[in-house]
C-alpha cells in the first residue's frame, strides 16, 4: 500500500453534522486517521434525508461523509462517556469539534488537548462576538453570508444552493485551515485553535461583491443564470429538453466561433452586442433572440460542436448525467465501495489527484460503534470494566 | 513584517481570472511568499474585465476582481514566449517550494514549465494545476469556466425554484472551492514533503472538487431510485425552512426550525393563534402541511421589519438572520466585533476593504503585509534576489 500524504496524523471528529463531517473526510481521504465520536444513538446524519426505511446504516449523507473513517460511541452527557473522550482526546494531532457556539464543550476539549494538537472549530458565527451563540444551519449560513441574496431570479425570492453548500463550504475551510496550523505545529511546535465561521466561510466565496460594494455603492443582487460583466447566450433548452449553459462569451473569438456555428442566427450580427463590455446591457434580449436559434439543435451535437471551437458552453447536468460523464470514468473519479447493510454504492473520489501519493481503494462509512473494541480497548488500554461503563 | 504558518514558504503563481489567483492569495495571507508572474500581453482576465473605478477605466492595476484575488503578493512581469524571460521564469521556479498554476492543461509544457520539467532542477516542488477537467481524459482541453462546471457538476439541477429551470450559484461557485480545495492538497503535500523529502503534482479537476460536495445527491439518487430536483430553500427534514419576504423592497428573513422545541420557541415569539393550529402540532405535520404554513408565515414576516424581526427572533433563541446584502454585511456589528474585514490603503485607489482570512488561527494569525501589487511592481526586487544583473 502506497504512503499516504497524511499518514499518521491522528484526527478526532466531534462532529453531528455536515461541515464537520465533511472536513474530516476529506482529511480522511488523504490518509489521516480519522475516529468519529458519535452519541450512542448515532450522529444527525444518520437521521438526515435520505434515509433507507429509516435505517441509520442507510442514510445518503452519513455513508457520504464518513467514508475511510472509523466510529467509536461515548455518551458525552454522561462523566463515563467524558472520561472515556478525553483519553481519546490526548491521542490527537487535529480534533475538529463542530458545535453551535457551546463555549462549555469547546472549553473542555480544548482543555483536553495533548501540547501542540489543532482545535478545529467549526460554528455558526465564530467563538468571539455578539453572535457567538447563535444557531445557525445551511439556509442561515447563506443567509447570513450573503450568498442567498445574490442567487435567484431577480424577481424572485433569494435561495440558497441545493445540498448544504454553506455547511460543506465550512467543512472544506476548516479543512484546509486545520493543515496549515498542523504544518505550523510540526515546524514550530505550536498547538492552536482554528475557528471556522460557517458565516465566514460563505462571505469567502462573495467573488467580487464587497469591492463593487467599498468602491461605488453597487449592491449586487439577483441575477439568475447570468453574469454580472459578461454575456454570453444564457441558458438555453435544447430540442430534446436538454439544458445548455453559453453564459459567458468573454472574448471576441468565442462570440465569433458561435456566430459561425449557427450561420442562420443573423441576429447576431446586430452591432449592439458586438462588444463583449456592452453585451451584457442587452442580455435579456440576446437571450430571448438565442432561444429560437438553440431550440432547434440536439444536445450532444451542439455540445461536441461549441466545444471543438473552444467555446465554453456546457450541458447542465443532474445527478445521473454526472455519474454517467466520460471524463469521470476516464480519470476514475467514481468508486464503488460494498457497505455491510446499505451495500455496493457508487461514491465521489476525492478533491483532487495527488501523484505521489494517490488515493487508497476507499473504505465505506464505519457502523454505529464499528470501532468500539478496536480503539478503547486494543488502542487506548481501557480494562474490561472501564470498556462496559463507557459503552453500556 | 509579520510572520506566519507559512513564512519561509515561496510560491511561484501562473495564475489568472479566479480559482488559481485566491489560491495563491490564501497561502500569501498566511505569509507564504507568492510571486505572480504575468504578462503584458495576455493580462489576468480579472485585469482585463473590470469593474473599474470611474476615471480609472481599463487600468489593470485598478480592476475590482483583481484587487480582490491578490493581495499579499509580488508581482514580476515575465513574456514566457521570450528567451530570457523564460530562464527567469525557469530560475524562480527552480526555485520555489510550490508552483500553483491554472493554464489550460499542456500549456506550461509547451514552455518546460511542466511538473516533469521543473522537477529536473528542483526535485522536492510541489506543483498545483487547476483545471476545468482534469489533466487527463477526453474532456481535459475543453473550455470551461466555473460556471460551466457549476452546469457539468449537476449543483445548477437541484439549486433553483420547484419546478423551474436550473439555476446557478449566485457566484461561480467552482472557483473558489476549486481555490481551498487546491491549499488542502498543497497542504497535505507539503507536509508529506516534510516527512519524506518527496514533492509531487497535484491534477485538481474543478468538475472532480465540485463532484465531491455533492455526495448527498450521488447517494440519494442510488438510494431513493429518484433524480434529485431543486426544492427552492425546503427541507426534507424540517419546516418551516424557507425565506419569507419583510416590509420593503427586497427585504427578506431565512428562517429554519428544527424539532419540537424550537417550534415551541417559535409559537411564543408569534403568540399568534394560527401557530396553534393542529395541523402544525408536529415536525412531520409541519411538512405535510408546509405550503399553507409557509403562506401564513409570509402573511407575519410581510409587514415587519427585517431587521427587527430577525432580532426578536433571535432573542428567543430562533434561527432567523436577515438574508444579507453586502451592504448589511459591512455595517454588521458581530463581523465587526471579530474584525472580520480587512482595510488597506493602494496606490491604485487609496482605501481599499476586502474580504477577511480563510480562518481565525489563534496563535499563527494571517495578516495583511502588502496590498496586491501592480503589475510587474516588483521585477526589479524579485531579479535582484535572484541574482541577475539585468
Amino acid at each position: 500500500m502506497t504512503d499516504q500524504a497524511l499518514a499518521g496524523l491522528r484526527v478526532v471528529e466531534l462532529a453531528d453534522f455536515v461541515a464537520g463531517a465533511f472536513c474530516g473526510k476529506l482529511l480522511a481521504d488523504f490518509g489521516a486517521d480519522v475516529i468519529k465520536v458519535e452519541p450512542p444513538g448515532g450522529c444527525s446524519l444518520r437521521a438526515a434525508f435520505p434515509v433507507v426505511r429509516g435505517d441509520p446504516e442507510r442514510a445518503g449523507y452519513f455513508l457520504a461523509l464518513n467514508t475511510n473513517k472509523r466510529s467509536v460511541t461515548a455518551d458525552i452527557e454522561h462523566a463515563d462517556g467524558v472520561a472515556v473522550v478525553k483519553r481519546l482526546l490526548l491521542t490527537a494531532d487535529v480534533v475538529i469539534l463542530e458545535s453551535e457556539g457551546d463555549m462549555d464543550t469547546v472549553g473542555w476539549v480544548r482543555g483536553s488537548l495533548k501540547p501542540g494538537a489543532v482545535l478545529a472549530s467549526i460554528t455558526p458565527f465564530g467563538l468571539s462576538g455578539p453572535r457567538t451563540a447563535d444557531l445557525g444551519g445551511d439556509l442561515v449560513a447563506s443567509a447570513a453570508g450573503g450568498l442567498a441574496f445574490i442567487t435567484g431570479e431577480p424577481d424572485h425570492p433569494p435561495l440558497k444552493a441545493g445540498a448544504y453548500q454553506a455547511l460543506h463550504l465550512a467543512g472544506l475551510q476548516a479543512a484546509a485551515s486545520t493543515l496549515i496550523a498542523v504544518f505550523a505545529a510540526r515546524r514550530r511546535g505550536v498547538g492552536q485553535v482554528v475557528e471556522v465561521s460557517m458565516q465566514e466561510a460563505v462571505i469567502a466565496v462573495l467573488e467580487a461583491t464587497v469591492p463593487d460594494f467599498f468602491l461605488d455603492g453597487t449592491v449586487r443582487s439577483r441575477m439568475g443564470t447570468k453574469h454580472p460583466t459578461v454575456h454570453g447566450l444564457g441558458m438555453q433548452q435544447l430540442r430534446d429538453g436538454a439544458w445548455l449553459f453559453v453564459g459567458t462569451l468573454p472574448t471576441d473569438a468565442m462570440w465569433d466561433g458561435a456566430r459561425a456555428f449557427m450561420p442562420d442566427a443573423e441576429w447576431m450580427a446586430d452591432p449592439r452586442w458586438r462588444d463583449p463590455r456592452t453585451r451584457r446591457l442587452h442580455a435579456d434580449e440576446i437571450d430571448r433572440l438565442a432561444a429560437e436559434t438553440f431550440s432547434k439543435l440536439n444536445s450532444h451535437d451542439a455540445y461536441e460542436a461549441l466545444q471543438s471551437r473552444r467555446i465554453p458552453v456546457a450541458i447542465v447536468n443532474n445527478v445521473p448525467g454526472l455519474l454517467a460523464s466520460a471524463q469521470l470514468a476516464s480519470r476514475r473519479f467514481f468508486r464503488e465501495i460494498a457497505h455491510p447493510i446499505a451495500g455496493n454504492l457508487t461514491y465521489p473520489g476525492p478533491i483532487c489527484q495527488l501523484s505521489v501519493t494517490p488515493a487508497a481503494e476507499p473504505r465505506s462509512a464505519p457502523t454505529l460503534g464499528e470501532h468500539n473494541q478496536e480503539i478503547y480497548m486494543y488502542e487506548l488500554g481501557l480494562s474490561a470494566e472501564e470498556f462496559a461503563a463507557a459503552c453500556t | 513584517m509579520t510572520d506566519g504558518p507559512l513564512t519561509g514558504i515561496r510560491v511561484i503563481e501562473f495564475t489568472h481570472a479566479w480559482a488559481g489567483p485566491m489560491c495563491g492569495r490564501i497561502l500569501a495571507d498566511f505569509g507564504a511568499d507568492v510571486i505572480k508572474v504575468e504578462s503584458r500581453k495576455r493580462l489576468d482576465i480579472t485585469r482585463i474585465t473590470g469593474p473599474w473605478p470611474k476615471g480609472r477605466e481599463h487600468d489593470p492595476d485598478a480592476a475590482y476582481h483583481y484587487l480582490e484575488y491578490n493581495r499579499n503578493k509580488r508581482s514580476i512581469n515575465l513574456e514566457l514566449t521570450d528567451s530570457h524571460d523564460l530562464d527567469i521564469a525557469r530560475r524562480l521556479v527552480a526555485s520555489a517550494d510550490v508552483v500553483v498554476e491554472n493554464f489550460a492543461p499542456g500549456v506550461l509544457q509547451k514552455f518546460g514549465l511542466d511538473y516533469e520539467s521543473i522537477c529536473e532542477r528542483n526535485s522536492r516542488v510541489i506543483m498545483l494545476s487547476i483545471s476545468g477537467f482534469g489533466a487527463t481524459g477526453p474532456h481535459r482541453s475543453f473550455v470551461a469556466f466555473g460556471q460551466q462546471v457549476e452546469a457539468e457538476s449537476g449543483l445548477m439541477s437541484i439549486t433553483g425554484y420547484e419546478g423551474g429551470p436550473p439555476l446557478k450559484v449566485g457566484v461561480s461557485y467552482p472557483d473558489p472551492t476549486a481555490a481551498v480545495s487546491g491549499v488542502l492538497a498543497v497542504m497535505s503535500a507539503l507536509l508529506y514533503r516534510d516527512r519524506t523529502s518527496r514533492g509531487q503534482w497535484i491534477d485538481l479537476s474543478m468538475l472532480e472538487t465540485t463532484a465531491s460536495m455533492l455526495s448527498g445527491p450521488i447517494l440519494e439518487w442510488q438510494l431513493t431510485g429518484h433524480v434529485p430536483v431543486a426544492l427552492g430553500n425546503r427541507s426534507c427534514d424540517s419546516a418551516p425552512h424557507g425565506i419569507y419576504p419583510c416590509r420593503g423592497a427586497d427585504r427578506w428573513i431565512a428562517l429554519e426550525v428544527h424539532g419540537e422545541m424550537e417550534w415551541q420557541r417559535f409559537q411564543a415569539a408569534v403568540g399568534l393563534p394560527w401557530v396553534l393550529d393542529p395541523h402544525y402540532a408536529s415536525q412531520s405535520a409541519r411538512l405535510l402541511h408546509s405550503a399553507d404554513l409557509d403562506g401564513e408565515i409570509r402573511k407575519w414576516t410581510g409587514v415587519q421589519d427585517a431587521d427587527e424581526l430577525a432580532e426578536k427572533l433571535r432573542m428567543c433563541n430562533v434561527r432567523a438572520p436577515v438574508v444579507a446584502t453586502i451592504a448589511d454585511l459591512m455595517r454588521d456589528p458581530h463581523l465587526r466585533d471579530r474584525g472580520f474585514w480587512i482595510d488597506f490603503d493602494t496606490v491604485a485607489l487609496g482605501r481599499f476593504r476586502s474580504q477577511g482570512l480563510l480562518a481565525k488561527l489563534h496563535e499563527t494569525p494571517g495578516s495583511l503585509r502588502l496590498p496586491p501589487p501592480r503589475l510587474g511592481e516588483h521585477g526589479d526586487e524579485i531579479l535582484a534576489e535572484l541574482g541577475t544583473n539585468d
